[in-house]
């Protein structure tokens, strides 16, 4: 048994009793105090075949007694009386600039609420991302050991716009970013003192790589080289297809969110195909391009969390998507996690002036 | 295997009465090797909760403090007739129809902007301007479990957007010098908790001349408690301009929807990263103006859009059950909505369940 020191007024005999029985809890259980306070939780490792023992303070609430969603939408329903979901807003506008059809954008650096967000000046620097950098979604108070899941989300398209200009939404986990990239033809290597804080540590794959516009890009650049590292911990890894032939970056400031690296008819994007059967990345070690033209570009290490399908504007009612009962989709959001959207438009109709996405999430 | 005395692990509810211990006991007896939490009723409300631990233990907790522990619950909250249902219809005819704007103070039972200026008020469902939600039904949980959203007239398409106004801050000056808000009138009561999640809306509650006026600062303090001011960025500080003053027909502008054609963000204020709101501290313009602004907290519930030919409908059990909502005591249910084209009326319906 772990160490706790406990008097005994305060709870030991209750937490040495319950750790003793530990092999056989199904799950971790807390000891409470005579004030129905959490002293401690108990469970038991399978693998070191020994109890442990947590201060009570990481039992945030007795109701997240067997935490997760073992029981679906049971648990959903449960968690949202507890009053244990939060609902997101983003809201941005396009200035009814008309897109290139069959393009990934990044809005990212889009004005709106929330705010704009920030890129690092410090120059192919490995920056960690989390709720609480400018530009990402208020994800509010850190809920471990519950577990946080996208249930429900929503799209609209609100003002003017022509038919058929409705997007596709995307939204990811922005986790490691290395921003203020110069174009160089010699090689670029990343400063990589900072690793990424989500998923990484516990080796969950699904980190993809997005290529983005930052600032001023005054030509077409071609990247035509990156190295990462895969997340099995493999350097030297190359996506998939650089150079792309066309369809880079674009060769004007980004006015419509910031288009995202991609093959010509949208093709490949909007991450960058991985090398092999790697299944996602944990840095980028370097770049090329192939011109020194002006501008910036930005690597980002994202996660997937979800995709919204739109509908035309003005016609029928918003995209909505029921994340819980699809459970492909029922994702599950980090605490920390940096959310950003990322939106793929069919035509270059003249989309509606303001997007808006609710994003509800539930966690026990 | 009823008459053997489970080894009980962990700790009673204080205060039992016997009877209810009874229950307790028997339910531990039945927990013996069933290694699920088991919730134990008692007069049809949960009182301790127990788990099986093996070895002929048994883990007594507190109840889970939810009356509605999954769907069916909530069936048998619509078999017994613990429903709440809502029709409601406001006048709507917004000059600024292309805006985002507040239905709180539209005919008919409007909700007033009265009150020392500047100085926050708290609101519940007894409010005055407040849909009703069938009063306090405490310790019985009532989830939303229908929305549907219509619209009137021409309007291509509105978005109906149901939210819960928890604080708000009436009568604010549109003034170059800084502008104090008071708490005297109480604080939020509703989700004022760490975990985030209120929004901050600023409507033209008086109306506005036409000389636009942009913000310099606006300070107020987030979910944690803390101190914190909004990030002043190039677009989204613009008071935009010939704001239509309020009547029962004309609803409340939110100013906030900047951006370079005006109305493209919002209806909500951009915080700093990371925040909710829970008050405002103070605002501050570069520009005097007439008219009055009313800052708004509030807790967001739903979003729904419709038009003419369409009438929106969310089935929060059935068919779009991750977007569930709790309806807590005290709720104040007002509404928000962004126009295409001048509306005539918004109206539509709501149900929740209790249990």
């Amino acid at each position: 048994m772990a160490a706790l020191r406990l008097a005994p007024k305060t709870g030991f005999d209750a937490v040495a009793r319950v750790a003793a029985v530990a092999h056989a809890l199904p799950h971790p259980l807390p000891v409470l105090g005579r004030g129905e306070e959490p002293l401690a939780v108990v469970g038991y490792s399978a693998r070191r075949k020994r109890a442990w023992v947590a201060p009570g303070r990481a039992w945030r609430r007795i109701e997240t007694i067997a935490s997760g969603f073992p029981n679906g939408h049971d648990d959903q329903i449960a968690a949202v009386a507890l009053g244990q979901n939060i609902t997101l807003v983003w809201s941005k506008a396009t200035s009814g600039a008309s897109p290139t059809a069959n393009r990934w954008y990044d809005w990212w650096p889009g004005d709106g609420d929330p705010t704009i967000g920030v890129y690092n000046n410090v120059a192919s620097t490995a920056t960690p991302l989390t709720d609480a950098t400018a530009g990402a979604l208020a994800l509010g108070d850190n809920v471990s050991p519950a577990l946080r899941h996208m249930s429900a989300a929503e799209g609209f398209n609100i003002g003017g716009g022509s038919a058929g200009a409705f997007p596709l939404w995307l939204f990811y986990d922005r986790v490691l970013a290395y921003d203020s990239n110069a174009f160089a033809t010699s090689t670029v290597n990343m400063t990589n003192t900072l690793p990424a804080t989500r998923y990484i540590a516990a080796g969950q794959p699904g980190l993809q790589l997005m290529v983005t516009n930052q600032l001023g890009v005054l030509a077409d650049g071609t990247v035509s080289d990156i190295k990462y590292t895969s997340i099995g911990g493999t350097a030297g890894r190359t996506p998939r297809g650089l150079p792309f032939t066309t369809g880079n970056l674009d060769a004007t400031t980004p006015t419509f969110g910031t288009d995202i690296l991609g093959q010509a008819g949208n093709t490949v994007g909007p991450w960058l195909p991985l090398q092999g059967t790697d299944t996602g990345a944990k840095s980028v070690q370097s770049y090329t391009t192939t011109s020194t033209t002006a501008g910036l570009f930005s690597i980002a290490l994202v996660k997937e969390l979800g995709v919204l399908p739109g509908f035309n504007q003005n016609t029928v009612v918003p995209s909505a998507q029921d994340l819980l009962r699809q459970y492909a989709r029922f994702q599950r959001v980090l605490d920390g996690a940096c959310i950003g959207v990322a939106l793929y438009w069919p035509s270059s109709n003249s989309p509606a002036t303001s997007l808006h996405v609710r994003l509800q999430m539930v966690w026990k | 295997m009823f008459g053997s005395s489970p080894t009980i692990v962990g700790l009673l509810p204080k205060s039992l009465a016997p009877e209810r211990r009874r229950f307790i006991d028997q339910a531990t007896r039945s927990a013996l090797g069933i290694d699920q939490p088991l919730p134990v009723i008692h007069a049809g409300r949960p009182v301790a909760t127990v788990c099986g631990l093996g070895g002929g233990r048994v883990w007594v907790g507190p109840p889970l403090s939810c009356a509605v522990t999954g769907i069916a619950d909530l069936q048998n909250a619509f078999a017994s007739g613990k429903v709440v249902r809502t029709a409601w219809q406001k006048s709507d005819a917004s000059a600024s129809p292309t805006s985002w704007y507040d239905g709180w103070n539209l005919n008919p039972n409007p909700g007033d902007y009265a009150g020392t200026v500047q100085q926050s008020r708290v609101f519940t469902d007894a409010s005055t301007g407040s849909l009703y939600i069938g009063g306090s039904l405490s310790p019985q949980n009532r989830l939303l479990t229908k929305i549907r959203h219509t619209t009137s007239m021409a309007q291509p398409s509105e978005c109906l957007t149901l939210y819960d106004r928890i604080v708000d801050y009436p009568g604010c000056a549109i003034s170059l010098l800084a502008q104090s808000m008071s708490q005297a009138g109480g604080t939020a009561t509703r989700w004022n908790n760490t975990l985030g999640g209120l929004k901050l809306l600023v409507t033209a509650s008086g109306g506005t001349g036409v000389v636009p006026s942009n913000w310099t600062s606006l300070a107020y303090n987030n979910q944690h408690g803390n101190a914190a001011t909004i990030p002043i960025t190039t677009n989204n500080k613009v008071i935009t301009t010939s704001l239509p003053n309020t009547s029962g027909s004309q609803g409340a502008v939110s100013v906030w929807a900047g951006g370079t054609g005006n109305f493209q963000f919002g209806p909500f204020v951009s915080l700093a990263a990371g925040d909710s709101v829970l008050q405002v501290n103070s605002y501050q313009m570069d520009a005097a103006n007439t008219g009055s602004l009313c800052f708004v907290v509030l807790r967001l519930i739903a979003m729904i859009q419709a038009n003419p030919a369409a009438h929106a409908v969310y089935d929060y059990v059935k068919l779009y059950s991750g977007a569930l909502q709790l309806i807590p005591d005290g709720t104040c249910l007002s509404w928000l909505v962004r126009d295409s084209t001048l509306d005539g009326n918004v109206f539509g319906d709501f149900e929740m369940v209790y249990n």
